[in-house]
């Protein structure tokens, strides 16, 4: 199994499953799921993502994993944790829905050719003032989606999306008369499925560890 | 005309894709500047004018505001020969920042040679450094100066010993041909991201030979002229891009003046 397939198993596991005692937490607060994959964006020439969505769709959460292949000035991988906020919704007809603006943060963390998560010790502490090889990155999202009708897949959606990060932020600020807000932003697009709702489990359906714990817990 | 502009447009925006900010390699990213630079050189140079000036200035990381300044500056000077940046081209190392001074730089109507920096190693920097300007240590001859561009970084290596390599400074400077020998490098040998168990057998490297004429660095910031290891080679530390002037060295005969000259007159 190599890394990449590594990478997308754990993905899926942390979209769809999770352990018990945080899972009815999950199902009432982000019950649902989604998938995706993107084209560029700061997080891999190519990534796959999970994500779980608020009832009302306005708060979401999730990890993604990307690959730049050494064609692309790789071979790096970058996992992000993206947290997203959709203000509102336009349903454009009974099919067709659009979120004109979706934004958020997304924390990066890539590795690969001379990167590194500390600065080596022959450096004195904060002589780099930056962390090496974490970046936080800003994005906007414009996405449209088709409701499907179907019972697990209830919508599929295309978005594209403008980020810039911490590094580019602090280089433009400084240089506001010479490089342009355009010359920060960087693009990515993407597909993402969602699927049905979870539904709250009835209690006495409960089972798993998280339950042994509270039955403990409760009976001392 | 239209769809001309229509197709430039679309690629602007396609290059806009970014696939990571660390990438070694982003689109419209040049290859090897430092090269075509040197041959631009060559190409220029004149039988009839033995004087070599250059404009000498360092550090433009996260300087683009200034360094636009500069290259308006450096352009209204006449006979100016070359245009040489003392190292930390980028910040954070990413090729991004290389690609914003890039194209500051290429407004310039001289050729223009950039040594690595400190900075430049950072992140993915020294892979990038080498893919965009060539290798961290090079050599040229110039109207009988050659010119020894390498790196003194040693801090960013922990110090092993192994850069500056004397090795490469000791073997170009086995050239009987040059009149003279102009040392570029980022970190002064005076300054400890230096390495210092190199300091010696570097600075009598240079001095051991008549001909080295000068020492240029960036790194620290601010201007130093001056003899600091008892022997005849003149170490010059240009001003950071920040520092509203920068040098100006009119080389004749082995004899070098050096002027400030403030980029906002």
């Amino acid at each position: 199994m190599t890394m990449g397939h590594r990478a997308l198993l754990l993905l899926i596991c942390a979209a769809t499953c999770t352990v018990p005692a945080d899972a009815q937490l999950l199902r009432r607060l982000l019950p649902t799921r989604s998938l995706g994959t993107q084209y560029a964006g700061s997080i891999g020439l190519l990534s796959v993502s999970g994500m779980r969505h608020s009832p009302n769709g306005s708060i979401a959460a999730g990890l993604s994993f990307g690959h730049v292949p050494h064609s692309h000035g790789g071979s790096l991988n970058t996992w992000a944790m993206r947290f997203m906020y959709t203000p509102w919704r336009v349903d454009l007809n009974e099919r067709w829905m659009l979120e004109p603006l979706q934004t958020g943060i997304f924390i990066a963390y890539t590795t690969g050719l001379d990167l590194s998560s500390h600065w080596p010790s022959h450096l004195e502490k904060g002589y780099y003032w930056w962390t090496p090889n974490f970046r936080q990155h800003l994005y906007l999202r414009t996405q449209l989606s088709y409701g499907t009708r179907a019972k697990t897949v209830q919508r599929i959606a295309a978005y594209f999306e403008v980020n810039t990060n911490d590094l580019y932020v602090y280089s433009w600020w400084p240089n506001r008369g010479a490089i342009r807000v355009y010359d920060i932003l960087f693009f990515g697009t993407g597909v993402q499925v969602y699927f049905a709702p979870l539904k709250p489990k009835p209690r006495e359906a409960r089972t798993g560890t998280a339950c042994l714990f509270h039955r403990k817990a409760s009976s001392e | 005309m239209m769809m001309g502009s229509l197709c430039a447009g679309l690629l602007t925006a396609c290059n806009k894709f970014e696939a990571s900010p660390y990438a070694t390699s982003v689109p419209e990213m040049p290859e090897r500047v430092n090269l075509a630079n040197i041959a631009r050189l060559a190409a220029n140079e004149p039988n009839d004018d033995d004087t070599v000036t250059i404009v000498f200035t360092g550090d433009p990381q996260r300087f683009y505001e200034e360094q636009e300044a500069i290259v308006d500056k450096a352009n209204s000077i006449p006979n100016v020969d070359l245009f040489i940046l003392a190292g930390d081209i980028a910040d954070f190392g990413l090729a991004q920042e290389f690609l914003w001074v890039y194209e500051r730089m290429e407004r310039l109507n001289m050729p223009w040679l950039a040594v690595v920096g400190n900075h430049d190693l950072q992140a993915n920097g020294a892979l990038i450094f080498q893919q965009f300007f060539g290798p961290l240590d090079l050599s040229f001859t110039y109207k009988g100066y050659k010119f020894l561009f390498h790196d003194t970084n040693g801090r960013e290596y922990g110090n092993n010993g192994s850069v500056p390599r004397l090795d490469w400074l000791a073997a170009q400077m086995d050239d009987p041909a040059p009149q003279h020998f102009i040392a570029v490098s980022h970190v002064p040998p005076f300054n400890g991201d230096f390495d210092p168990a190199l300091v010696g057998p570097y600075t009598e490297q240079l001095g051991s030979d008549e001909r080295t004429l000068l020492s240029l660095h960036g790194h620290s910031g601010s201007y130093v002229d001056g003899q600091f290891y008892g022997d005849h080679v003149r170490y010059i530390v240009s001003n950071a891009m920040h520092w509203p002037k920068f040098l100006l060295l009119r080389i004749h005969d082995g004899q070098v003046v050096a002027v400030e000259i403030d980029y906002r007159q």
